[in-house]
């Protein structure tokens, strides 16, 4: 687990992109760990973004180009002074390139405890056909 | 023996050039966590005051079923557990960066508390812990008194 989490870590910053840096508001902007995976009918993106809810995050596509961002209001504790501080808080913020053509109708996206999901139908063009093998 | 001077525990080079790799690049690239705290997960911030502490940690996808919280004297332990994706059969994996399965971390906290005072809450995949002060840790104000 150790290991395995620290090898997540080092390649939660891999992908930033380079205009997360140019947008108009301040603050910290980080890039959500994701899973990407396909089955016969859909691309699933789930990404983890603590602190952000259905109303917070922006799931959007542009031909093939996904982007999800997320909003996060940090907390201050007042009267608080702070301790310790191993993680910031910032907005999350990621774009991918997808591999198919999408079914851009029937995207659902959905946020429970801090994790994104973000489900794409395949378009019926890019779906794999199969094709029997008859023997003769 | 032909190297009696070696130790039991052997420095590795590869290692050591590894751990240097990561901590360089997550310091480059702006990553969220300190370089020298990646293994621990979670990742927490405490704050602290007088009438106690304030603990935060991400744990996003933890069930609040699957997550436990619990002190001995000072010593704060979060324990838990994330349940891996379900991948459908005939299904692909084309990135996997999420962590899952186990963790347990203990931190410890400057004073003791008031265990019946705790409290955790999680939402949006931050826990929250409050952990007040015990009452005999507070600290006491004295008059000065003109003599």
């Amino acid at each position: 687990m150790t290991t395995r989490t620290r090898e997540r870590e080092s390649e939660r910053s891999a992908v930033q992109s380079p205009e997360v840096l140019e947008r108009g508001k301040t603050g910290r902007v980080y890039v959500p760990l994701t899973d990407i995976y396909e089955t016969a009918d859909d691309i699933i993106v789930v990404a983890d973004m603590p602190g952000v809810d259905d109303k917070s995050v922006d799931v959007t596509l542009e031909k093939n180009v996904l982007t999800i961002e997320g909003v996060v209001h940090p907390e201050i504790a007042e009267s608080y002074t702070k301790a310790l501080c191993e993680y910031r808080v910032g907005d999350y913020r990621r774009v991918f390139i997808l591999p198919n053509e999408v079914d851009r109708d029937g995207i659902q996206a959905s946020v429970k405890n801090g994790v994104l999901r973000v489900v794409l139908p395949k378009s019926s063009e890019a779906k794999v056909k199969r094709i029997k093998v008859k023997a003769q | 023996m032909f190297f009696p001077h070696v130790r039991s525990s052997l420095w590795e080079p590869l290692n050591e050039i590894e751990r240097l790799r990561r901590s360089l690049n997550a310091a480059l690239s702006g990553s969220r966590q300190e370089p020298s705290l990646l293994a621990e997960f979670p990742a927490v911030n405490v704050w602290t005051s007088d009438e106690g502490a304030f603990i935060t940690a991400e744990v996003p996808g933890v069930d609040c079923g699957d997550l436990e919280a619990s002190v001995i004297n000072q010593t704060l332990t979060i324990t838990g557990r994330r349940q891996p994706i379900e991948v459908a059969d005939g299904g692909r994996l084309h990135r996997q960066e999420r962590w899952e399965g186990e963790f347990s971390r203990s931190l410890e906290l400057p004073f003791r508390v008031d265990p019946a005072g705790l409290e955790a809450t999680i939402s949006k995949g931050v826990l929250r812990i409050k952990a007040p002060r015990a009452a005999e840790e507070k600290p006491r104000k004295i008059k000065v008194k003109s003599a």
